[in-house]
């Protein structure tokens, strides 16, 4: 797994923005995270960004939208103590029978 | 195990579910289509609270944790697949063989890790078309009696 920081990745078009706006509006839930679901490269966050590693959280749009062939969700590591959200990444799902590079 | 959707709202989350950190308050709204079934592709809880893996109707690469109270059981008959994890902060969990084998397999799975994705894919594949049919029990041990003592 990566050791360093993970610059946040910005939308690449309209409906990337919308979803990332929805999702961050509160339309969001955690994967993975807190006292009983420890993040695997929680010793990374806390190392890089601090905190406690129960309070780290890996936190996905509830909305999945389909764009240009891809199903697309947002995702970023947030700590629910300090608010703190970093690591934003857009996860982008093509059909195994589609270009990846559309 | 498969279990049927009863509701897809945080209205119907019993109190100790309601986690904002989580993302669980009374407004959310999850989607999953209330009748629907839904195979359970592993199985979380900590105190009380039960959560079920499934591919919920935006799934694309990954089964997300939902709360258990929004589903009632359909098929009680557990994964041969699964194995069981006690941890020491008594976390229970069943889970597939290649998550129980790496800790962090299910961030690398949410990561999008090709490796993982495709594990995933055929983790899947193979719990959605699980077999439980068993032969009656008279059946099954005059079988096994046969095997063991030749």
């Amino acid at each position: 797994m990566n050791q360093g920081a993970i610059p946040n990745e910005s939308p690449r078009n309209l409906p990337e923005q919308l979803l990332l706006q929805d999702a961050k509006a509160g339309n969001c839930i955690s994967i993975q995270g807190g006292p009983d679901d420890i993040l695997g490269n929680v010793s990374r966050l806390v190392a890089l960004y601090g905190g406690k590693a129960e309070h780290w959280y890996k936190i996905t749009s509830i909305q999945a939208f389909a764009i240009n062939g891809a199903s697309v969700q947002v995702h970023w590591f947030e700590n629910k103590q300090i608010l703190q959200q970093v690591e934003l990444n857009f996860k982008r799902q093509y059909p195994k029978t589609a270009s990846k590079n559309l | 195990m498969r279990v049927r959707c009863i509701a897809n709202t945080g209205e119907h989350l019993p109190g100790n579910y309601i986690d904002p950190a989580r993302g669980y308050t009374k407004k959310i709204e999850l989607p999953l289509t209330v009748g629907k079934e839904y195979v359970v592709y592993a199985i979380r809880s900590w105190q009380g609270i039960v959560w079920y893996y499934v591919c919920n109707d935006n799934y694309s690469y990954y089964p997300i944790q939902t709360p258990a109270p929004l589903f009632e059981v359909v098929d009680n008959r557990v994964s041969k697949y699964w194995r069981f994890m006690l941890n020491p902060n008594g976390v229970l969990r069943f889970v597939f063989e290649q998550w129980f084998n790496d800790p962090c397999f299910y961030d690398k799975l949410t990561d999008q890790e090709e490796a993982e994705v495709e594990i995933f894919e055929k983790v899947k594949e193979l719990m959605d078309a699980e077999d439980f049919t068993l032969p009656p029990l008279d059946v099954a041990v005059e079988k096994l009696r046969e095997t063991v003592s030749v």
